[in-house]
């Protein structure tokens, strides 16, 4: 029995459709009603969760494959997992973002920046150099330079549509950022084979 | 300020009540195993100096570690690990033939907060100083195999893996990201970097087989037979060798592990139940650490996480019900 837990929503619906096209059966999921966790005929026992549960299902030894977002990952401090695998789906990517005037604005204080991904922004700073106060925003962080709260923002740009309809742009890109498959180390050793079969199944269908 | 009378620190781990004989058995077995194999029990102190960890650069960070200020104003810190104390203690007493010592106690390190994870690990094992190269090995493998059967656990796996391998795989490959991508064993990243480095040959072949390089002795044979490196193919059959003067065979081997600790020179190996989501016994040989107490010496060592191991036990009832 593999048990594998995948981030709620899109991620669900793309991996599962990737897993149905490599043959596996996923009849049972797609089909599902508001069930949080269902067994397909493949032995596969699947769980829906945030995508930061994923990550502590997968670290608690709960799940051994977990399907999730770089951002996540990129945010979390647990890091004590394998990454075999870049699904090269879900495809955006972190960034710096604020109205035009950014660019050329002299500061005479500590910028201030919001974001959702507190340590993402941390790090990015960090690399430049830069001192900077961070805010955290829960979500619709371009409200942040809107309202006057933040100079800039770090968030995920997908289209960068939502950005351009409140005036921000992208000042500078941080990061790739797709869907990944995560392996529970302890999990590798002893399920290597049934974890490789869906890992080479979903590689193939990558190419 | 009441409600602190009912809570433990986030840091503490909770106080272990129903698995305290199983414990207390199992240290006893581990106990005469390595008493009768010539390991002296040493108690070592609870704080040392975080300059002993932190000059060291063995990969403990320092804010890992629970610090104070003492009387003299210096930095002082909870016992972290006890591979360094040990080496100092062999090398402050002088000696320079072999010494067993063994030890059983706990060790401090922060962890991450609300993971279910503590900061208290209870630790049991050895370390056999001052022998070297395949004797060492062999004692030190043997030593585990004989007192793991004690723990009580089923379907355990031990894994060996090379440290030597893993730096000769480095300087080959001459790339900063090769060690993030043996970490998290990641074939997407690996094959990117394979073709930006326009890696060839043998060594290509044997870079994308790493990442799911878990096996058996065949994996190790197969791989060496192929390897045109004279380094990494010494540090193969030393692998081979090993294998060959155990009597008990039933290891595994990982060509992506990647040193847990930085002194680790060698032979490395780690313990894993189904049950534990860490490894139940870690261990390797270190044979530079001495060079920091300006000895050449060289070193081998391992031990067992209590903690990990109890949960793993109870794990297992838990699934066997």
């Amino acid at each position: 029995m593999i048990r594998i837990a995948i981030t709620k929503g899109r991620i669900e619906k793309q991996v599962c459709k990737l897993l149905q096209e490599a043959g596996f059966d996923m009849d049972p999921i797609i089909n599902k009603d508001r069930e949080l966790l269902i067994e397909t005929s493949d032995g596969i026992s699947m769980i829906f969760a945030k995508a930061n549960d994923v990550l502590t299902f997968l670290e608690h030894g709960i799940v051994d494959i977990g399907f999730v977002g770089k951002d996540t990952l990129d945010e979390s401090d647990f890091k004590d997992y394998y990454e075999v695998l870049d699904l090269d789906i879900g495809k955006c990517y972190f960034a710096v973002a604020a109205y035009p005037e950014y660019k050329t604005k002299e500061f005479k204080r500590r910028k201030r920046i919001a974001s959702k991904y507190v340590g993402v922004a941390k790090k990015y700073f960090n690399e430049k150099q830069e001192d900077v106060e961070i805010i955290k925003l829960e979500g619709s962080v371009e409200l942040g330079p809107v309202v006057g709260l933040s100079d800039a923002i770090v968030d995920i740009v997908e289209t960068g549509s939502t950005l351009k309809a409140n005036g921000l742009e992208v000042i500078e890109k941080i990061s790739d950022i797709s869907t990944r498959m995560i392996v529970n180390k302890v999990s590798f050793v002893f399920k290597k084979e049934e974890i490789l079969k869906i890992m080479n199944a979903l590689e193939r269908k990558g190419e | 300020m009441e409600e602190f009378q009912y809570l433990i620190p986030e840091e503490s781990s909770d106080a272990i009540i129903t698995n305290v004989a199983s414990l207390r058995e199992m240290e006893g077995h581990l106990r005469e195993i390595f008493t009768k194999a010539k390991y002296q029990e040493v108690l070592l102190p609870s704080f040392e100096y975080v300059d002993l960890y932190y000059n060291m650069d063995i990969g403990i960070d320092e804010e890992k570690m629970f610090q104070f200020i003492n009387h003299e104003g210096k930095r002082i810190a909870l016992r972290a690990d006890f591979t360094l104390p040990l080496a100092r203690l062999y090398v402050t007493s002088n000696k320079n033939e072999v010494q067993r010592y063994c030890y059983f106690g706990k060790v401090y390190r922060k962890e991450k907060k609300h993971k279910g994870r503590t900061n208290e690990f209870y630790q049991g094992g050895i370390e056999l100083i001052g022998k070297g190269g395949l004797t060492g090995e062999k004692e030190c493998m043997e030593i585990i195999q004989q007192s793991i059967s004690y723990l009580g656990l089923k379907s355990l796996k031990l894994v060996i893996g090379s440290a030597k391998f893993y730096k000769r795989i480095c300087q080959l490959v001459d790339d900063p990201l090769i060690t993030k991508i043996l970490k998290v064993r990641s074939f997407s990243m690996m094959k990117e970097l394979i073709e930006r480095k326009q890696i060839d040959g043998y060594l290509k072949e044997l870079l994308m087989m790493i990442p799911q390089g878990i096996g058996d002795i065949q994996m190790i044979k197969n791989v060496s037979s192929k390897v045109e490196d004279e380094v990494l193919k010494q540090s193969l059959v030393e692998l081979e060798l090993l294998y060959e003067n155990l009597e008990n065979q039933d290891l595994y081997f990982d060509l992506a592990m990647v040193p847990s600790m930085k002194y680790y020179t060698g032979m490395m190996m780690k313990g894993y139940s189904p049950y534990s989501a860490q490894p139940i016994v870690t261990g390797g040989r270190y044979d530079h650490l001495m060079h920091h107490f300006h000895k050449n010496v060289p070193a081998i060592g391992f031990s067992y996480d209590f903690h990990h191991i109890l949960h793993a036990l109870e794990m297992e009832e838990e699934t066997h019900d």
